[in-house]
């Protein structure tokens, strides 16, 4: 399969799957690795994440998992509108 | 339907309206007991919350009880729409239910106005829709699917005008998830603006003479943008802002009493 086309697939999944609804993880493909990248909210998330690529690659492709989790900071200061 | 709710706690500086913004939560069940303590500066630093919508990663009833007993307890008058996770599972009704049941005021073609500060704040939500920007963006035209969606967009971005220009207020608000300006989009990809939201809310938002727009859905946005007619319009995503909330401080507005009654007359022209 052309890599755009497993691209296309993976995050058809990533969206749709119940373990996951994920719309806004990137997938890169370069050689036999498929890289997935992008913030996630918990590490169940991205486990789970990474277990939907995992079934779709073929045997010859290794997933490389490049999502971490997201960190928030304290409210900053108000902008002052108006 | 427009609602009125006393507000209850400290007021801050007379004639100033502390606005905490947040959106896109996605609350799943892997979150539990996460919520609640991140808002928990939050009654003293604002008169009221909202929430533009995906409050909950699946859009389950689960979920959405999840979200409620984290909200419970926030301490302000919180104000929220749904966004597109919330009604993937079909169960936007009873996450609606679930946060109302927790005193959340949940808006779909809908406003409140709030008593801040000696002012009457007036908010308008609607979840929006998609549909693009002025100059490249879709038509109901073709396909029953595709006029389909564009009258979706049509509807809600109406329902929001109908909203706005409805509330007697000092003080308006635009509430959506979907974005009403390709501004606050700057950083996603081109390609899905059309599904990022749609220049009818924005133009909603202009006919208003709103004083400020708020959204979230473009997680990879921009924070700050502003309508074709001066409206400031603020993308409070959390994946994007990585905080909280956002806090905003509405002072008396910019606007001259002319050209505003002239913004509220051509509102109240339209169909």
């Amino acid at each position: 399969m052309e890599p755009k086309h497993l691209v296309g697939q993976i995050r058809e999944a990533l969206a749709t799957d119940p373990r996951t609804n994920v719309l806004d993880v990137t997938i890169r493909i370069a050689g036999r690795k498929a890289f997935i990248i992008g913030e996630v909210a918990s590490s169940a998330r991205k486990q789970a994440a990474l277990e939907v690529v995992r079934e779709l690659l073929p045997r010859d492709m290794e997933p490389v998992d490049e999502l971490w989790i997201a960190r928030y900071s304290e409210p900053g200061r108000p902008e002052s509108l108006g | 339907m427009d609602r009125e709710i006393q507000r209850a706690g400290t007021p801050g500086e007379s004639g100033v309206v502390r606005i905490a913004a947040v959106g896109d939560l996605h609350v799943g069940l892997d979150m539990r007991g996460e919520l609640g303590p991140s808002f928990s500066a939050l009654a003293r630093d604002a008169d009221v919350l909202l929430l533009a919508g995906d409050l909950t990663q699946h859009g389950s009833r689960d979920e959405g009880k999840l979200l409620a007993e984290e909200m419970a307890d926030v301490g302000v008058p919180t104000v929220a729409v749904l966004g597109n996770h919330d009604y993937h599972l079909d169960a936007q009704d009873a996450i609606r239910a679930d946060l109302e049941g927790v005193g959340i005021t949940v808006l779909e073609g809908e406003s409140v106005v709030l008593e801040i500060a000696g002012r009457r704040v007036g908010i308008a939500g609607v979840k929006g829709f998609g549909g693009g920007f002025a100059g490249a963006c879709g038509s109901e035209f073709g396909e029953l699917e595709m006029k389909s969606f564009i009258r979706h967009t049509k509807d809600t971005a109406r329902q929001l005008l109908h909203c706005l220009r409805a509330m007697q207020c000092d003080v308006r608000v635009a509430l959506t998830h979907y974005a009403p300006t390709k501004d606050t989009l700057l950083g996603e990809k081109l390609e899905i603006y059309p599904f990022l939201g749609s220049h009818l809310l924005g133009e909603a938002i202009d006919d208003a003479a709103c004083d400020l727009a708020v959204h979230g859905h473009a997680h990879h946005g921009s924070v700050r943008g502003i309508t074709p007619g001066g409206v400031p319009v603020r993308n409070v995503a959390k994946p994007l802002i990585h905080t909280a909330y956002q806090l905003y401080a509405l002072r008396e507005s910019g606007r001259d009493a002319a050209s505003w009654e002239a913004a509220s007359a051509r509102a109240r022209s339209l169909p």
